[in-house]
């Protein structure tokens, strides 16, 4: 259990960059997730701290122990793989104590510690199976209380659920959380799937481009995203982005729609004051979707309607030349429409966001975005 | 009857509905159902009178004596004196000695081979075409280079035997160096074979696993020991039992370079077949030895296959 200090890391392979210069820190007994699209360096930040990759620069750091040259076996890091990584020709307790095994524990001890072990991650019937009859949630339990055998400092996990089916990754997800919160281990996980990250993770590493994008709760990347590509990336069905010109208090995009024109309230529209022409990014819950025209409201027509239980997302384009805006709004399930149907939108705007066209960089609002979530919620209430 | 679909274009005649059997649609089923058979049938009978046609005739010889006037059914007569006659325990000594010391080296160094190239060395893409070429060559053209090699004042002598011990060693002349010298040319030959599959094997084995024993904590003979050998336990069966078989029929190469002598220290036991049947004339017993080393080999090669426990 210990503190993991990554300090700016870099790594090439010949002349293509995997990261570029990764520079944070992960509490001791923290969940710390690296979330970003495929290719943009989170695996290779995470072999970086096993060891199973070199770092080309920088150094990284176990509590005050530089372990940047040290041997993945010296590290007392236990790894958890996409694949399982069960080694074939062992069954179950050989494969989850085999760290023990490598490490001169009498059978005995070592039969004895899988037992516990497996009990912890309820397969404790299946130790002397073969790891070939194992169904891929009970491989990844193997693999689980494999990593836990030893009792690292720290738990690596390169997307373990990601061969996993929908229902099982729910509950394999629920399980690991719990885990890792009972045995306090600091924990570094990689996925590229938000909602996994959101769900398990204390603080969310977002990277993209072999960069980090942001660092923060859940919560924060989620309501506070600090660029373009963090607002874009968290969050489903994705924020819509639409690049509009200020005049006054007024917003318009600057390609077509001219049905889209959006009178800002004085407080929002001072925002952005100093921006002229920016981007702004609104969450699909965070239109309102009218069957009548109201005030304020943009007029579009309903491409596609998604149902979704208690709610229903529905495609609407805004604009009738040949280049509409396409706009995802989250409704409830009771607004009927169809395809093709009239509709108005009105804006939060409170909620929405606005992006700086040149950095991506988000325009500061001010305030604190939950408690406006929580206003607008009580007063549509 | 045409069954129109939309989903891509389906031939007429892949569809046959069950209630519109014409003689044609009839043919078609029996042979759809049968195509597994029709297909492997040329093989089946390629193999057949290849293998099973001269193994048969082989038993039928066995079971006779051959004179000059014809032949006499003798029954087992042939195994019998098998079992009494000095000439057939020697070659099969010797062979014993040839199979356990050339599959052995070849199979070792062909392993450690293997796993140098499994590193990255450099130049990896020529030292593998390299160490292939002995494996391509035919027995005879092997047998002659290095019966060049182990001629009396031959390069052998040149390099190793006058500058060490002031003399030519009589590498295939000398009773105590013939067997030797037969077995190494055959570990020349062979020793690619083994590194070529076990390469493939070591290949083989995924990244995750190894990099999993890697954070499990293994050290690297660990990491051979527990997962490497275990994970081509298969393949190395395999590489034994080809080796093995091949090496029990051992001919060509004996024949050229010493053809079972001197005396009969090299003299295996396809080398005394042959000897016995066409020096001899003697077919019925040549058989019989055929037929016995068939089964040794085949006893071999299945208990080899129970030990490791491996399925094919």
């Amino acid at each position: 259990m210990v503190r993991v200090t990554y300090d700016s890391i870099k790594k090439k392979y010949g002349d293509t960059v995997a990261v570029e210069d990764i520079k944070v820190t992960v509490d001791d007994g923290e969940f710390a997730v690296l979330l970003g699209p495929s290719g943009c360096g989170k695996t290779t930040t995470l072999r970086c701290l096993a060891g199973l990759t070199e770092p080309t620069e920088g150094t990284i750091r176990l509590g005050d122990h530089d372990v940047t040259d040290v041997h993945p076996k010296n590290r007392n890091i236990a790894m958890v793989f996409q694949q399982f990584a069960l080694y074939p020709h062992m069954n179950v307790w050989q494969n989850i104590s085999y760290p023990l095994k490598v490490d001169g524990v009498d059978k005995e001890t070592r039969r004895e510690r899988a037992r516990e072990v497996a009990e912890m991650v309820e397969i404790e019937e299946l130790l002397d199976r073969d790891v070939g009859q194992l169904s891929g949630g009970q491989r990844q339990r193997v693999a689980l209380g494999r990593a836990m055998i030893r009792r690292p400092a720290v738990f690596l996990m390169d997307e373990p659920l990601a061969s996993l089916d929908a229902k099982l990754k729910v509950d394999m997800r629920s399980r690991i959380k719990v885990l890792q919160q009972d045995l306090g281990i600091t924990t570094l996980y990689v996925t590229h799937d938000q909602e996994e990250a959101m769900t398990l993770g204390d603080k969310l590493i977002v990277m993209d481009d072999g960069n980090i994008q942001q660092v923060g709760s859940p919560d924060k990347v989620y309501h506070e995203p600090k660029n373009r590509f963090v607002a874009g990336f968290i969050g489903s069905p994705t924020m819509n982005f639409i690049e509009v010109e200020r005049d006054g208090r007024t917003i318009r995009p600057v390609h077509g729609a001219a049905e889209f024109a959006v009178d800002l309230d004085d407080e929002v529209a001072a925002r952005y004051e100093g921006h002229d022409r920016f981007e702004i990014g609104v969450r699909p819950q965070y239109f309102k979707l009218h069957t009548a025209q109201t005030d304020n409201a943009i007029r579009g027509q309903v491409k596609v309607t998604e149902p979704m239980g208690d709610e229903q997302l529905i495609d609407v384009l805004v604009g009738e030349d040949e280049d509409p805006l396409e706009l995802t709004v989250k409704a409830p399930s009771t607004i009927d429409v169809a395809r093709n149907d009239e509709v108005w939108l009105t804006i939060q705007q409170e909620l929405i966001h606005g992006f700086d066209l040149d950095s991506g960089e988000r325009i500061a609002e001010g305030g604190d975005q939950r408690q406006r979530v929580a206003a607008s919620r009580a007063e549509a209430e | 009857m045409a069954t129109d679909t939309q989903f891509g274009s389906a031939s007429e005649d892949a569809i046959v509905s069950a209630g519109d059997e014409g003689p044609r649609e009839r043919l078609l089923l029996w042979i759809d159902d049968h195509l597994k058979w029709l297909l492997t049938l040329p093989a089946v009978l390629v193999l057949f009178s290849l293998t099973f046609v001269p193994l048969l005739r082989a038993l039928e010889i066995s079971l006779h004596n051959y004179i000059p006037t014809g032949r006499r059914f003798v029954g087992i007569g042939n195994y019998v004196d098998l079992l009494s006659n000095g000439d057939f325990h020697t070659s099969l000594w010797v062979t014993f000695k040839f199979v356990v010391a050339a599959v052995g080296v070849e199979f070792l160094l062909g392993f450690a081979i293997a796993l140098l190239l499994n590193k990255k060395i450099k130049l990896r893409g020529l030292w593998q075409t390299l160490i292939l070429i002995p494996m391509i060559l035919s027995p005879t053209v092997i047998g002659l280079i290095w019966r060049l090699l182990y001629a009396p004042s031959g390069l052998l002598d040149f390099i190793i035997g006058q500058p060490l011990l002031g003399q030519n060693v009589g590498w295939i002349s000398e009773p105590q160096f013939a067997l030797i010298s037969v077995i190494l040319t055959d570990i020349w030959q062979w020793t690619p074979l083994v590194v070529l599959v076990m390469f493939a094997g070591l290949q083989s084995v995924p990244d995750h696993i190894r990099e999993a024993a890697i954070m499990d904590g293994a050290s690297r003979r660990q990491r051979f020991l527990h997962i490497t050998l275990p994970y081509l336990k298969s393949l190395i069966v395999l590489v034994l039992i080809i080796r093995v078989v091949d090496a029990l029929r051992v001919f060509a190469k004996v024949y050229i370079l010493t053809r079972g002598g001197p005396g009969s220290s090299t003299n295996v036991i396809s080398m005394q077949m042959y000897r016995v049947a066409f020096r001899f004339s003697n077919y019925g017993e040549a058989a019989a030895m055929a037929v016995s080393l068939l089964v040794v080999v085949l006893i071999l090669a299945m208990s080899f296959v129970k030990i490791a426990g491996v399925e094919f």
